[in-house]
């Protein structure tokens, strides 16, 4: 045995234990995607839709506020849309579709491709824990989301606010920050959870994407064809909705109309006998979650409860595969 | 093999099976402080050592310690363990500091020590720092070799573990990287080396453990697992005019196993006595008056080794 030299110093210094490491997982992630055509494609998607979504509150608002005159009943058709209690809510139901579409092309190939490649290595190899990589991966998809989910809805409440101009209007709505924060949340988790979670139960980026997509379409075609959303009322009860609006003279009439119309034809409503199943939509299980967390009430018979089972559970469930998928290689290969 | 009170790596009658195959079979073995080879040709078990070492697998039995401890879902030993791996697993869209100080901040080092760290080591594996703004991508193999051994020497680890990492260089990149562990190991870094060219490791270290077929055949260094061999006669070549009148002039020494003459220019002498046989060859070839191009043995070579004893 030879007499070594001893000179050699491995690294004592000190070093960041704590959330470092899933703050750079999170980094990589979204440095990696940043430059990605796929994800260039549907922000600017994202801001085009979402820019006409929003239009009609600039309509309600500051059209008005310039001394312009709006169609006739135009002001009414929006204002009544602006003003029903569901309107936070159902803003931020119609951004979860892009939330799910961030999500999918932040996430889906984030595992697989670790997995394709045998880079999960790098990671078992460190003093890195499960959940700093599942948190990590999770933060990156969430970024997304917020961006789409929380951002926008904060930003229409604050430009609302400005517009309305008092306090009885701000005290009114103080649930809505609030209650979009929990809902931006609770949809990072689900989107993160589901689309990470089939990730890595899959081997390249492309396939990765068809199937989160197959299954998230698939979902939604089940539960509009079971339990279809125009049958909540009858086309009688429709009908009468829609003549009222017509036949309304002042604008105060118009207004109520309007909202007896968007009830009428709410989107998570179902009259089938099969309403249970619309819950299976994730678009729709997690809009009626975003109903309750803002204090409006779920249309007729919406299955209560099950949505709040399904949009927690499921992710719940596939972060568990994940993090059993990437315990070691041996789970893997 | 043990170089220290307690041994860097350990491994107490561990196996490991992927479904009905068996990758590692009983083997017990001990490294220490210095450079040690994991030799055996592909499929031998050594990169399922080394994935046990690393904590990637679990073994079915037996088990497994690095600086003491089990491996196993213990995230904190691997500040201590460098690893480069042998699938080409970087990410491509990265540059090559930028991969590596990714992976020094996973290890908790903040972004300005990480890539100071990151180009040193990259100086070190001999990366062109041209090369450095480029993207993983256009690499050669060479360079993304590199880049591994780069990852896994950065931290400066008290173990490293290196599987295959000479692969896909060229000579003279594989002389530089080889002096690059050699330094390491003698100013007392523990590397474990896996390698199936045995000439390689031989260039490297002498210090191997001989896998095969999931086994663990050998320990030690070269001329000790030689020296072992007994069973084994050990094989002289002389290379010279009229081989058959030398032939006749060894035949009955006592020292000689047996002779053969493979072509008109060579004679190949056996014996289990070599250290005796030598003298006797050289008084033979100066009674005969041959002429000698050229006198040794092909045995003394890790290859020979190692095909004496998976012959066995």
């Amino acid at each position: 045995m030879p007499i070594l030299e001893q000179g050699y110093e491995p690294y004592r210094g000190p070093v960041d234990r704590g959330a470092a490491r899933f703050l750079a997982i999170a980094g990589a992630a979204i440095k990696r995607n940043r430059h990605r055509y796929a994800w260039i494609l549907l922000l600017l998607s994202w801001i085009f839709g979402s820019s006409v979504e929003y239009f009609f509150v600039f309509f309600v608002y500051a059209v008005p506020a310039m001394g312009i005159q709006g169609g006739p009943g135009g002001e009414a058709f929006f204002q009544a849309f602006v003003d029903h209690p569901n309107f936070h809510s159902d803003m931020m139901a119609s951004q979860v579709f892009w939330a799910l579409a961030m999500a999918t092309v932040v996430g889906a190939g984030e595992i697989a491709e670790d997995f394709r490649t045998g880079a999960l290595v790098f990671y078992l190899g460190r003093p890195v824990t499960r959940l700093d990589y599942v948190l990590g991966k999770s933060a990156a998809v969430s970024v997304a989301v917020l961006a789409v989910t929380l951002a926008p809805t904060l930003l229409l409440f604050c430009a609302q606010a400005l517009f309305e101009g008092s306090w009885t209007w701000l005290r009114d709505h103080a649930r809505v920050p609030l209650a979009a924060a929990t809902m931006s949340l609770l949809v990072c988790v689900f989107a993160s959870g589901f689309v990470l979670g089939i990730s890595s139960l899959v081997r390249r980026r492309r396939w990765a994407t068809v199937t989160v997509v197959a299954v998230l379409v698939g979902l939604t075609v089940v539960a509009s064809v079971l339990a279809p959303a125009r049958a909540w009322t009858s086309d009688r009860e429709q009908e009468q909705a829609a003549q009222a609006v017509r036949a309304a003279t002042t604008p105060e009439e118009r207004k109520a109309a309007y909202r007896r119309l968007s009830d009428a034809l709410d989107p998570l409503g179902s009259g089938s006998a099969m309403a249970e199943w619309r819950a299976l939509s994730p678009g729709s299980l997690l809009a009626a979650c975003g109903r309750d967390l803002f204090g409006n009430p779920l249309p007729g018979n919406f299955p209560p409860g099950r949505h709040w089972a399904l949009a927690l559970g499921v992710p719940v469930l596939l972060l568990g595969v994940l993090a059993r998928r990437v315990r070691g290689v041996e789970v893997v290969s | 093999m043990t170089g220290a009170a307690t041994p860097i790596l350990e491994a107490r009658g561990v196996s490991r099976w992927y479904g009905p195959v068996i990758g590692l079979n009983a083997v017990n073995l001990e490294a220490g402080t210095g450079l040690t080879a994991l030799v055996g040709p592909n499929g031998a078990g050594k990169s399922t050592l080394l994935r046990l070492f690393t904590g990637e697998l679990r073994p079915d039995q037996g088990r497994v310690r690095v600086l003491g401890e089990d491996p196993w879902n213990r995230p904190a030993l691997f500040r201590r363990v460098g690893y480069c791996p042998e699938q080409d697993s970087l990410y491509e869209d990265m540059d090559a500091p930028g991969f590596v100080a990714y992976l020094l901040r996973l290890r908790g080092f903040d972004a300005a020590a990480a890539r100071t760290r990151a180009e040193a080591a990259l100086s070190s594996a001999g990366l062109d720092p041209a090369a450095w703004g480029r993207r993983v991508a256009g690499y050669s193999k060479g360079m993304r070799q590199r880049v591994r051994i780069a990852q896994a020497i950065a931290h400066d680890p008290e173990v490293l573990l290196l599987d295959e990492p000479l692969t896909g260089l060229d000579p003279v990149g594989r002389r530089s990287l080889r002096g690059l562990f050699r330094g390491l190991a003698d100013r007392g870094a523990s590397i474990l080396l896996s390698s199936h060219v045995l000439h390689e490791v031989e260039a490297t270290t002498d210090r191997i453990l001989l896998l095969h077929r999931a086994r663990l055949l050998a320990t030690g260094t070269v001329s000790e697992i030689r020296s072992l061999l007994d069973r084994h006669p050990h094989s002289v070549e002389v290379a010279c005019d009229r081989p058959r009148e030398l032939a006749a002039r060894l035949v009955g020494l006592p020292e000689v196993e047996s002779i053969r003459v493979p072509s008109p220019d060579l004679l190949v002498v056996q014996s289990r006595t070599p250290q005796a046989l030598y003298p006797a060859v050289v008084r033979a070839v100066e009674e005969g008056g041959h002429r000698v191009s050229r006198m040794g043995s092909p045995d003394d070579d890790l290859e020979s080794v190692f095909h004496y004893l998976v012959r066995r």
